[in-house]
C-alpha cells in the first residue's frame, strides 16, 4: 500500500482557508493517527481536526471496498484526486456543486439509486462513467441473486457483466495484469475438463471422442481477447483419476485460479468433484478467499439434462464461501458458471470465466 | 454532575450554540472527542469546517432525533423520499440547495449517520429517472465526452436507458 499522502484535497482546503488556526491542525502524530483510524489508507477531505480525538469513518461500508480497487483509483483517492489521474482532474472549478463533493459522498448519494438510474449516469460525463466502471461497489445489484450468477440462460445479466467487466480492461490499461494466471483444473474423470481447454484455450473443434488425459498437460497461452487486451494464462489439467491427487499437491501451491468442474449431467461426478475439494481443501488451501486467489465452479456438458439441482450447487458454493451477500462482483472470488463446450457456447463465451478470474485477480493487485 | 450537560459549539463563523450534551452526542465526531476529552463543566467544541447556519440546522436535526431515531431508508429508493420519510424529516428537507449542499458537508464531518443518509438520499431523489441530460443541467455538469463517446456508452448500456 505504500506511503500516505497527507496532502489536503483542493476542497477541503477551500473550505477551511478562514478558519485555520495553528491550535486546530493537528499534529504529525495525530494526522497518521487519522490517516489510520479511518482505515485502509483512503483520508478524509477533513484536516483541520480539533485537540486529539480519532475520527472514525462514517462511510466505512464504503470505504473499506476502496482497499480492493485496483491501485491506479486508490493513488487518485489518495493523492486527493490530484495526481496524474486525468479523471480526477476533471471538472474540480467548472463543475456544479454535485461534482465537487468528494468521492465517498457521491458513492453514497449513488448508493441510494437503483441499478439503472446508476447505469443512466454513465452518459453524464468521464467522471460518472469512472463511478461505474471503477468502484464496484455500486454493482451490488448485479450480485443479488446468487452466487450463481453467470448462468447463459440469463443472458440479460450475463451480457451486462460482460460489457462492465471489459470496459474495466480498456479503460485501465496503464495497470498491470497478473503476469500470469495460473488455472489449475480439477474434477472427476470425464467430466468435459479437457475438451473444455481444448476447446476455449486451443481452439480444437468439439470432439464425441473421450480420451482420459493421463498425463499432466500444461498450456502456456497468450491470449487476446476483443479489446486487444492480453492475458498470459498458464493452464495446469488434471486427470480426473483420484489415484493421482497427490501429484497435484505440488502444483496446488503455485495456482491462483482453481477450476473446478462436474458434469451437469451426472450426479456422480458432482459427488466425486465435492470429495476432491475436501481432500484438497484440508491439506492445502486454508481459504480461498484471500486475495490472490479465485474458485471457478464450472457445470459443464450444460447441453444435456441436468441431473445435479441448483438448490445443491448453491449449497455448495455456500460452503465455499459462506457469505457472499456481502461482496461485490469483483470482491466474490467464488463463482459459478454453466458451459457448453458444444457449438451453444461461442468461443469468447467460453473464455469469460476465465477472464472474469483474472480481473478478480487484478483488483487485488 | 446529574443535571443535564451541556456542550458549546463554535462554528466557523465564530457563532456559538449551547447544546444538551445528549442531543450533541448524535453526532460520531462530538462522540469521540467528549470521551477523550476534559470533565469540563461545559466544554467549548470548536466545529471550524461548518458554518452557522447549517450547523444550526443540524441541531435542530438533533433535538428532534435524539429520541425519536429515524427509519432506516432503504437502499436503492424505490420511489421519492418524500414516501419514505417522516413529514418532520419532509419539512426539514425543504431548504435551498445551497443549504442542502453544506448540510451534507456537515454531516459527513460531525458524522451523523441519518443526517448524511437523510441528505444523500434526497439527492439521488433529484437525480432518479431523470435523463443525463436532465442530470447536467440540474447539477451544471458539462457533458466532456465527444459525440462518438456519448454513443458508444448509449450503445453499450441499452440496459438502463429506459428510464
Amino acid at each position: 500500500m505504500g506511503q500516505q499522502t497527507s496532502t489536503e484535497t483542493p476542497s477541503s482546503s477551500s473550505l477551511n482557508h478562514q478558519a485555520r488556526d495553528e491550535n486546530k491542525i493537528p499534529s504529525r502524530e495525530q494526522s497518521e493517527n487519522l490517516l489510520y483510524s479511518t482505515g485502509k489508507s483512503l483520508h478524509f477531505p477533513v484536516l483541520e481536526l480539533p485537540r486529539g480525538f480519532k475520527r472514525k469513518s462514517i462511510l466505512s461500508t464504503i470505504v473499506s471496498d476502496v482497499e480492493l480497487l485496483p491501485i491506479g483509483i486508490f493513488n487518485g483517492i489518495r493523492r486527493g484526486y490530484g495526481g496524474n489521474d486525468e479523471y480526477f482532474n476533471q471538472g474540480e472549478e467548472k463543475d456544479g456543486w454535485l461534482t465537487n463533493f468528494p468521492h465517498e459522498i457521491i458513492l453514497h448519494i449513488l448508493q441510494f439509486l437503483d441499478m439503472e438510474s446508476i447505469g443512466r449516469m454513465q452518459r453524464v460525463s468521464k467522471r460518472f462513467l469512472m463511478y461505474w466502471t471503477r468502484f464496484e461497489v455500486l454493482w451490488k445489484d448485479l450480485r443479488r441473486k446468487s452466487p450463481m450468477l453467470y448462468m447463459f440462460s440469463d443472458m440479460e445479466s450475463y451480457e451486462n457483466v460482460k460489457n462492465v467487466l471489459l470496459k474495466r480492461f480498456v479503460i485501465d490499461e496503464d495497470v498491470e495484469l497478473p503476469q500470469c494466471a495460473q488455472y489449475i483444473f480439477v474434477g472427476s474423470s470425464g467430466c468435459g475438463k479437457s475438451t473444455l481447454i481444448d476447446r476455449a484455450f486451443n481452439q480444437l473443434p468439439f470432439s464425441e471422442n473421450y480420451t482420459p488425459s493421463i498425463t499432466f498437460p500444461v498450456i502456456d497461452k497468450h491470449y487476446l481477447y476483443g479489446s486487444g487486451t492480453e492475458f498470459a494464462f498458464k493452464i495446469w489439467d488434471t486427470c480426473g483419476n483420484q489415484t493421482y491427487l497427490s501429484l497435484f499437491k505440488s502444483v496446488y501451491s503455485r495456482a491462483n485460479v482453481f477450476v473446478y468442474c462436474f458434469d451437469l449431467n451426472s450426479h456422480k461426478s458432482f459427488e466425486e468433484m465435492i470429495e476432491i475439494y475436501h481432500e484438497m481443501t484440508v491439506k492445502d488451501i486454508s481459504d480461498y478467499n484471500i486475495n490472490d486467489r479465485c474458485f471457478l465452479l464450472l457445470g459443464l456438458k450444460s447441453d444435456l439434462d441436468h441431473q445435479v439441482t441448483r438448490l445443491e450447487i448453491y449449497n455448495f458454493l455456500k460452503m465455499v464461501e459462506p457469505e457472499p451477500q456481502q461482496k461485490t462482483i469483483h470482491t466474490t472470488k467464488v463463482q459459478y458458471f454453466e458451459l457448453s463446450s458444444k457449438e451453444e457456447c461461442s468461443d469468447d463465451d467460453l473464455l469469460f470465466p476465465f477472464l472474469y478470474a483474472v480481473a478478480t485477480l487484478k483488483t487485488m493487485l | 454532575m446529574s443535571e443535564t450537560k451541556q456542550v458549546e459549539l463554535t462554528s466557523k463563523d465564530k457563532v456559538s450554540f449551547k447544546v444538551d450534551r445528549d442531543v450533541i452526542l448524535m453526532s460520531g465526531l462530538v462522540k469521540d472527542m467528549l470521551e477523550e476529552g476534559d470533565e469540563d463543566e461545559t466544554p467549548i467544541i470548536p466545529i471550524p469546517n461548518v458554518d452557522s447556519k447549517p450547523l444550526q440546522k443540524v441541531i435542530e436535526y438533533c433535538q428532534y432525533h435524539h429520541k425519536e431515531p429515524a427509519q432506516e431508508i432503504e437502499k436503492p429508493l424505490k420511489g421519492k423520499i418524500e414516501d419514505v420519510i417522516c413529514d418532520w424529516d419532509k419539512k426539514f428537507l425543504e431548504i435551498d440547495q445551497s443549504l442542502l449542499i453544506e448540510l451534507i458537508m456537515a454531516a459527513n464531518y460531525l458524522n451523523i449517520k441519518d443526517l448524511l443518509d437523510l441528505t444523500c438520499a434526497k439527492v439521488a431523489s433529484m437525480i432518479k429517472g431523470k435523463s443525463p441530460e436532465q442530470i447536467r443541467e440540474m447539477f451544471g455538469i458539462e457533458n466532456d465526452f465527444t459525440p462518438e463517446e456519448e454513443a458508444k456508452i448509449r450503445e453499450e448500456n441499452k440496459w438502463c436507458e429506459e428510464a
